[in-house]
């Protein structure tokens, strides 16, 4: 895989980050809709162990939610393409 | 507003919205449409017919866009062997990767990794005011084989979970034995099986669509059985209630998975594991000849 491959790859994932995630569908996925009704959902709206910077897919401070998704959802592409990518070449590093 | 007995039937259109937000972290919004009809039956009896739609429905104060397990859903005895078993899997997979890495593969990983983060947030609705969403473990297993592949999946996760809140850190481990681990291998392993070594178009295809959607299924009876053993709910009622609607699910994850795959084979068939088999080239992930793998990067 080329540098220009790659390029295009990010760029195909960040463009389903920047216009297609603020039209996600928000009813509520399986394991929610399950745990809604069995009654067990309360179960998971405590306190949560780590309190994390961005929770919900909303970039803090942006009145509009769905430009907020979307930058969430551009800074989270971004985070994990370099997490997949350094984990890659730390997997490489050590094979050679 | 009275009925007008010269009239036929009365329409009522409304348009409403509202927000409620009182922290960062608790907001909904409603938007609400909806057309009233009201007609006379007999005399002074009124009928009244009501559809209304609800593009997004009220929601409690947690916020709509968990996707996995999170805190409080698995107890000690649940989670604690569970990271065990994730940390376990995804060390024998960092091992099996390392040696078949090769230098095609380390961008691949990233745009994978950075894709399927991407795609797991846009949930598709499903019937009945469910909503699913692409776990992408067949896919990142198709093209980087069922080791990077569970490994793309994890940074996936961690990511979500550490970020975004998507997921506990306690049920981390969980969320990545049953997704990254079970989820991926266990899909891999159904494409293989429905592939054999065959490098026909349509033969992948098929394997892929399969396989994704017994991955989704696996994934999904996997955390039934934590939730079970954790007590949160029998097993008699939450597997075939995870089962029913991942189901329905996977049907969802396959249709993404096979178009993704198909575009890929289409634009570039060399990027798919194992796919050259019969004309001697490598997927980014095979070991063997260093100029073949060159060659393999061109078409």
């Amino acid at each position: 895989m080329k540098k220009k491959d790659m390029l295009w790859g990010l760029f195909v994932a960040l463009t389903v980050a920047l216009f297609l995630s603020p039209f996600a569908s928000s009813w509520p996925d399986g394991l929610e809709w399950v745990a809604e009704g069995h009654g067990f959902l309360g179960k998971g709206e405590g306190i949560p162990v780590l309190a994390s910077p961005l929770p919900d897919y909303i970039f803090p401070g942006i009145p509009n939610d769905m430009l907020a998704t979307s930058l969430a959802g551009i800074l989270g592409t971004l985070i994990v393409f370099g997490l997949g990518y350094g984990v890659a070449c730390l997997l490489k590093r050590r094979n050679s | 507003m009275g009925f007008d007995k010269t009239r036929k039937a009365c329409f009522y259109t409304n348009l409403g919205y509202l927000r409620n937000e009182n922290r960062n972290d608790e907001r909904s919004e409603l938007w609400h449409a909806s057309v009233t009809m009201e007609y006379p039956v007999r005399g002074r009896a009124l009928r009244m017919g009501r559809k209304g739609v609800h593009p997004r429905r009220i929601h409690d104060n947690q916020g709509n866009k968990k996707m996995h397990i999170p805190d409080g859903f698995l107890t000690a005895q649940t989670w604690v062997p569970a990271w065990f078993l994730s940390a376990g899997g995804i060390g024998f997979c960092l091992n099996r990767a390392k040696k078949a890495m090769q230098d095609r593969a380390v961008p691949l990983m990233g745009v994978m990794a950075a894709f399927i983060f991407a795609a797991q947030m846009v949930n598709f609705p499903v019937l009945g005011g469910t909503s699913g969403h692409l776990l992408g473990g067949v896919l990142a297993a198709v093209l980087l084989g069922p080791f990077a592949g569970a490994i793309v999946i994890a940074c996936v996760l961690v990511i979500q979970c550490l970020i975004f809140q998507d997921g506990g850190l306690t049920a981390l481990g969980a969320n990545i034995l049953n997704m990254a681990v079970i989820g991926t291998m266990g899909g891999y392993g159904m494409y293989r099986l429905m592939r054999g070594r065959s490098g026909d178009h349509r033969r992948i295809l098929f394997a892929t669509a399969v396989a994704s959607w017994f991955s989704v299924v696996l994934a999904s009876s996997a955390c039934a059985l934590e939730l079970a053993f954790s007590k949160t709910s029998p097993l008699n009622i939450v597997l075939p209630a995870m089962l029913g609607i991942h189901a329905l699910i996977g049907i969802g994850e396959g249709v993404v998975t096979t178009l993704i795959v198909g575009f890929v084979l289409k634009v570039r068939p060399d990027l798919l594991h194992l796919l050259s088999h019969r004309n001697g080239m490598d997927g980014p992930f095979e070991r063997g000849d260093a100029a073949l793998n060159g060659q393999g990067g061109q078409s």
